[in-house]
C-alpha cells in the first residue's frame, strides 16, 4: 500500500513529466487508471497536445521553429489545422505563376520550387497564423545549366544537377555535376565541405536526386545499367553505390527511389517489386544491405512499369523524413508545424500496366509502416503481395495525397468551371471510424483491375466543398498544409480611363496564377487579446507578443488594450496569442484556462483608427512610435494581396490587410 | 572541499563539493551562503540521500545537462531514448517502487535533472505497453471512478483504443489481409502526371 501512497505523493509536475515520455495513446490510457491521473492529464496542455497529435497522426514540428511556440498555441493550431482540413476551410492566396513545367517542381516543407534551364523559382507558401507571408524569389545567374533540382529547406539546401555533354556521342553521354547551394540565395552552401560532387552519367535522360538529412541520393545511367549513388553532402564523401540492374527495354529513365529514413532506401527492382536496402552510413564504401523486396500483384507482368513518384509533400520524404538532428538554426525557413507521423505516411507507387487495354496507371498508396516492419516476415527476403498488401490503397490516379489525406477534385467544365474538392481521410488511426471499407483479399490483378473498373461503394468522404474560380485549373499539387492549383487564363480585372474621363472596368485574360489554398488558418475569430481569463479563479494572465491576423477582405487596426474592437469597422480579426512563458502547464490552478477564450467579430470592412487617451475619437490610420514593421511584402503577390503587419511591443498591435 | 549534508532524520553525510554541486539546490546554497554550516535537507530521509549521493558520485564528471524541452525534436528524442539507460543506471534504479518514487521526489527537490529523468524514464518504461488494468495492478492503484464515470470513459476509451488497435493491427500485417480500394470517379479530369524519371 505504501507504493501507491508514494505514487500519489509525487507532485503533479513529476507525473506530467513521466506521462510526457509516453506515446500519445498510452497517455490517454493512463487517464483511465484513476481520477488523479485523469486530473493530471486533463490539466496539462502539453499532454493533451501529445494525445491529439498521436490521434491525428502527426508529430510536432513547431519545436524546431526559431522561436518555439508555447503548448497552448500549438494545441490551438493543431485543432484549427484539423478543423480546416476536415471542413475544407481554406484561405486563398493568389500569386503570379512561375514558368511551370509539368513534373519539374518540388514542394518541400512549405517551399515550392520550380525551374527552367537558367533559373530556379521559389515560393514560400503563406502561413498566416505563424506570420509567414507568401513570398517568392528567383535564383539566377548560375554558371551552369539547371537540369534537375532538389531542395531541403530545413538545411537551406538547394541541389542543382547539371549535365555536361562529353565524348564523341554528343547529346548522349554526359558528365553530371551536383552543385550544393543555399536555397535562400544560390551561394555555395556553407555546411558542405565540397560544393560540387561529380558523377558520370551515360545516357540522355535526367538523373534523379533525393535528399534526406545528410544523405544525398542520385540515380544515374551508367553504360546501360541503372545505378544509385549515395553521398554525404556535408563531407562530400560517396557513401555507397548500388547497381540496380540493366536499363530495361521499355526505357525507364532512371531507377526511381526514395529514402525511407536516415538509413534505408526503397528502389524499384525491375518492374515487379520494390526493394528495400539498408545503408551503412558509418562505413563509407560498404555496399547497401539488401533487406527485403516487396512484390507487386503480378511480378511476372513484363510489360508493366513501376515507379515511385512524389505528388507532393505527403510523400515519404517530406512527411516524416525530416532529420531533425541536422536542423540548422541558421536555416531561414520555418519548419512545418505538424509533420506526419510515420504511421500516417504513405509511399506513392505508380504502376503502369500495359497488358490491359487501354493501358492504365494505378497508384498504390503504401503505408510506410508496411515497408518498415521487416522482422514480422522472418528471414524471407521476397515478400509476396498478399502478405504486405493490407492497408495498401489503390486508386486510378484521379486522386492526390495531401497530408495523409486523399483529395479528389472534379470540375464540370474545362473553363471557368465549378470545381469540387472531396476529401478522404486515410489517417490509419481513424479510418475505421470513417467507414473506409476493406475489400476481400485480392491477389489477382485481373480481379483487382475489374474491381477498380466496377467501382466500389466509396468510403465516406470526410468533407466536400464546391467552389468557383474563373480560371482554368491545369495542375494540382498537394502538400501537407497547402493545395496549389496552377491556373491558366486567370482573369485580371483592370481599369481603363476612356477619353471622357470615365473609368471602365474590363477583364484581361493574361496571367497564369498559382492559387494557394492554405489549410492552416481559419480566420475570423478572436482570442481575447488582453489576456487569457481563467474561468476557475478569474485571474487574467497577460499575453505577451500577440499577433493579429486579419481577414484579407478588410483593413484595420486595433488597440488591444481597449476592449472595444467591435465598435470599429474591421471585417474580422484573429489575434494569435502566445503567452510568454509556460505557466499554463505548470500551474495547476490554471487548469481550466486550456480552453482559449474565443470571440468572434463580424464587422463590415473599413479602415479603423486606434483610440487611446490622446485620441479619444477614431481619426484615421495612425502609426505609433517605434513601430516595428515586418519587412518586405511579397512582390509577386502584391498585386492581389498585401499585408502590412506592424507590431508595437508591448502595447499596440496593428495589422492592415488590403486586397486590390 | 567537503560539504556536509544533513538528512531529514538528522544523519550527517560528508561529500565532495563537486558531488554536492550536482544538485541545483545545493549549488545555489553554496553560491549564496557558502560552505560553512552543514546543509539541512528537510525532505530527504537518510536512506534516500544515501542513494542520491551514490548516484552523484558515480556521475560526478558528467557534463551538466540542459533542461529537456517538451517540444518537437527534443521530445521525439526523449521518447526514442526512453529505453536507452546505461547499465550502471539500470542497476542503480532497480529498486522497489517506494524507494524509486522517493528517489524521484528527492531528485526533484534537490534539482538533479539527470536523476529525475532517469526516474521518470524508469516509471514510463514500466507503463509502456500496459493496459489500464495492468497499470492499476503494477502501482497498486485503486479504481476510484464511479460506475457512471467508468461507463462514460469506457466509451471514450474504447473508441480511442479501437482506433489504435486498427492501427497497430495494420502495422503487423498478416496473410490474407484485405486490400482496401477506392472508387473510380466518373469522368474526372485526368491529372497530369510527373514524368517517369
Amino acid at each position: 500500500m505504501s507504493a501507491s501512497l508514494s505514487l500519489f505523493t509525487l507532485p503533479l509536475e513529476i507525473l506530467t513529466r513521466i506521462f510526457g515520455l509516453l506515446e500519445g495513446h498510452q497517455i490517454a490510457k493512463c487517464g483511465a487508471v484513476c481520477s488523479y491521473f485523469k486530473h493530471v492529464i486533463e490539466s496539462s496542455i502539453v499532454l493533451q497536445y501529445f494525445i491529439k497529435l498521436d490521434m491525428f497522426g502527426y508529430t510536432d514540428g513547431s519545436g524546431s521553429l526559431r522561436a518555439p511556440a508555447v503548448p497552448a498555441t500549438c494545441l490551438n493550431r493543431l485543432e484549427r489545422h484539423i478543423d480546416a482540413w476536415n471542413t475544407l476551410d481554406w484561405v486563398e492566396s493568389h500569386v503570379d505563376a512561375p514558368p511551370l513545367r509539368e513534373g519539374f517542381h518540388v514542394l518541400c516543407q512549405g517551399i515550392f520550387a520550380t525551374f527552367d534551364h537558367e533559373r530556379v523559382y521559389c515560393i514560400q507558401l503563406p502561413h498566416l497564423t505563424r506570420g509567414i507571408l507568401c513570398q517568392g524569389w528567383t535564383l539566377k545567374d548560375f554558371s551552369f545549366p539547371v537540369d534537375q533540382i532538389e531542395i531541403d529547406p530545413s538545411n537551406n539546401l538547394l541541389v542543382v544537377v547539371s549535365r555536361m555533354a562529353v565524348g564523341l556521342d554528343r547529346g548522349r553521354d554526359y558528365e553530371v555535376t551536383l552543385h550544393l547551394l543555399t536555397l535562400s540565395d544560390n551561394s555555395p552552401h556553407p555546411r558542405a565541405a565540397s560544393h560540387t560532387l561529380f558523377s558520370v552519367h551515360i545516357g540522355s535522360v535526367y538523373p534523379m536526386v533525393r535528399v534526406m538529412g545528410r544523405l544525398l541520393g542520385v540515380s544515374l545511367h551508367f553504360h546501360h545499367e541503372l545505378r544509385l549513388e549515395i553521398w554525404d553532402w556535408m563531407t562530400g564523401q560517396k557513401i555507397t553505390m548500388l547497381d540496380v540492374g540493366d536499363v530495361p527495354a521499355w526505357g525507364l529513365n532512371c531507377c526511381p527511389f526514395e529514402f525511407l529514413d536516415a538509413t534505408s532506401v526503397v528502389v524499384v527492382q525491375g518492374q515487379g517489386a520494390l526493394g528495400v536496402y539498408e545503408i551503412c552510413t558509418e562505413t563509407p564504401g560498404a555496399p547497401p544491405v539488401y533487406t527485403a523486396s516487396f512484390c507487386m500483384p503480378r511480378p511476372d507482368l513484363a510489360e508493366g512499369a513501376l515507379s515511385l513518384w512524389r505528388p507532393g509533400e505527403s510523400c515519404v520524404r517530406f512527411s516524416h523524413g525530416i532529420d531533425y538532428r541536422n536542423l540548422s538554426e541558421r536555416s531561414p525557413f520555418p519548419s512545418p508545424s505538424f509533420p506526419l507521423a510515420e504511421n500516417n505516411s504513405y509511399l506513392t507507387v505508380n504502376w503502369r500496366v500495359d497488358d490491359f487495354l487501354p493501358a492504365e496507371d494505378v497508384e498504390f498508396l503504401v503505408p510506410l509502416s508496411s515497408l518498415h516492419r521487416m522482422p514480422m516476415y522472418g528471414d524471407a527476403l521476397e515478400i509476396p503481395w498478399e502478405v504486405w498488401s493490407k492497408d495498401v490503397y489503390f486508386h486510378d490516379g484521379h486522386y492526390q495525397m495531401s497530408g495523409g489525406r486523399l483529395i479528389r477534385w472534379t470540375s464540370d467544365r474545362e473553363y471557368f468551371a465549378n470545381f469540387n474538392m472531396t476529401l478522404f481521410d486515410l489517417n490509419r488511426s481513424r479510418a475505421g471510424r470513417l467507414g473506409v471499407t476493406s475489400a476481400d483479399s485480392c491477389t489477382d490483378y485481373t480481379q483487382l483491375y475489374s474491381e477498380i473498373e466496377m467501382g466500389r461503394p466509396p468510403p465516406a468522404p470526410l468533407a466536400s466543398r464546391s467552389f468557383k474560380w474563373r480560371a482554368r485549373l491545369d495542375y494540382q499539387i498537394c502538400g501537407d498544409e497547402h493545395v496549389i492549383f496552377w491556373a491558366s487564363h486567370y482573369p485580371v480585372t483592370r481599369v481603363r480611363v476612356d477619353a471622357d474621363g470615365n473609368e471602365q472596368v474590363y477583364e484581361d485574360q493574361v496571367d497564369d496564377k498559382l492559387i494557394i489554398l492554405s489549410m492552416l488558418e481559419s480566420l475570423g475569430f478572436m482570442i481575447l487579446p488582453w489576456g487569457m481569463e481563467s474561468t476557475s479563479t478569474g485571474e487574467i494572465h497577460p499575453i505577451y507578443h500577440p499577433k493579429i491576423m486579419i481577414n484579407a477582405e478588410g483593413g484595420g487596426c486595433n488597440n488591444y488594450e481597449d476592449d472595444r474592437p467591435m465598435k470599429n469597422n474591421i471585417s474580422s480579426i484573429a489575434f494569435v496569442a502566445e503567452t510568454g512563458d509556460d505557466h499554463l502547464t505548470s500551474n495547476p490552478r490554471t487548469k481550466s484556462t486550456q480552453k482559449i477564450h474565443v470571440k468572434q467579430y463580424n464587422i463590415p470592412p473599413t479602415i479603423f483608427i486606434p483610440t487611446n487617451a490622446e485620441n479619444p475619437e477614431p481619426r484615421g490610420f495612425q502609426l505609433p512610435h517605434k513601430a516595428w514593421v515586418r519587412p518586405e511584402v511579397d512582390t509577386t503577390a502584391a498585386q492581389f494581396l498585401t499585408f502590412l503587419l506592424i507590431e508595437v511591443p508591448p502595447g499596440l498591435v496593428i495589422i492592415r490587410g488590403v486586397k486590390y | 572541499m567537503i560539504v556536509s549534508l544533513v538528512s531529514s532524520d538528522g544523519k550527517l553525510y560528508q561529500v565532495d563539493e563537486a558531488v554536492a554541486r550536482r544538485s541545483g539546490v545545493i549549488y545555489t546554497v553554496l553560491e549564496d551562503i557558502g560552505n560553512q554550516k552543514p546543509i539541512p535537507l528537510l525532505n530527504v530521509p537518510s536512506h534516500v540521500l544515501k542513494q542520491v549521493i551514490e548516484y552523484c558520485e558515480y556521475h560526478r564528471t558528467d557534463p551538466l545537462p540542459q533542461d529537456a524541452e517538451w517540444s518537437g525534436p527534443a521530445r521525439a528524442e526523449l521518447v526514442r531514448r526512453k529505453a536507452v539507460v546505461s547499465d550502471w543506471d539500470k542497476k542503480f534504479i532497480d529498486c522497489d517502487q517506494t524507494l524509486l518514487f522517493e528517489i524521484i521526489q528527492a531528485a526533484s527537490y534537490l534539482d538533479i535533472k539527470p536523476l529525475l529523468d532517469l526516474g521518470c524514464k524508469t516509471v514510463a518504461n514500466m507503463m509502456t505497453g500496459k493496459s489500464v488494468e495492468d497499470i492499476r495492478a503494477l502501482f497498486h492503484i485503486e479504481n476510484d471512478f464511479t460506475p457512471e464515470e467508468e461507463t462514460a470513459m469506457q466509451v471514450e476509451r474504447s473508441e480511442f483504443e479501437s482506433l489504435y488497435n486498427i492501427m497497430i493491427k495494420s502495422m503487423a500485417g498478416g496473410v490474407n489481409a484485405p486490400v482496401t480500394s477506392l472508387p473510380i470517379p466518373g469522368k474526372a479530369r485526368r491529372r497530369l502526371r510527373a514524368p517517369h524519371y
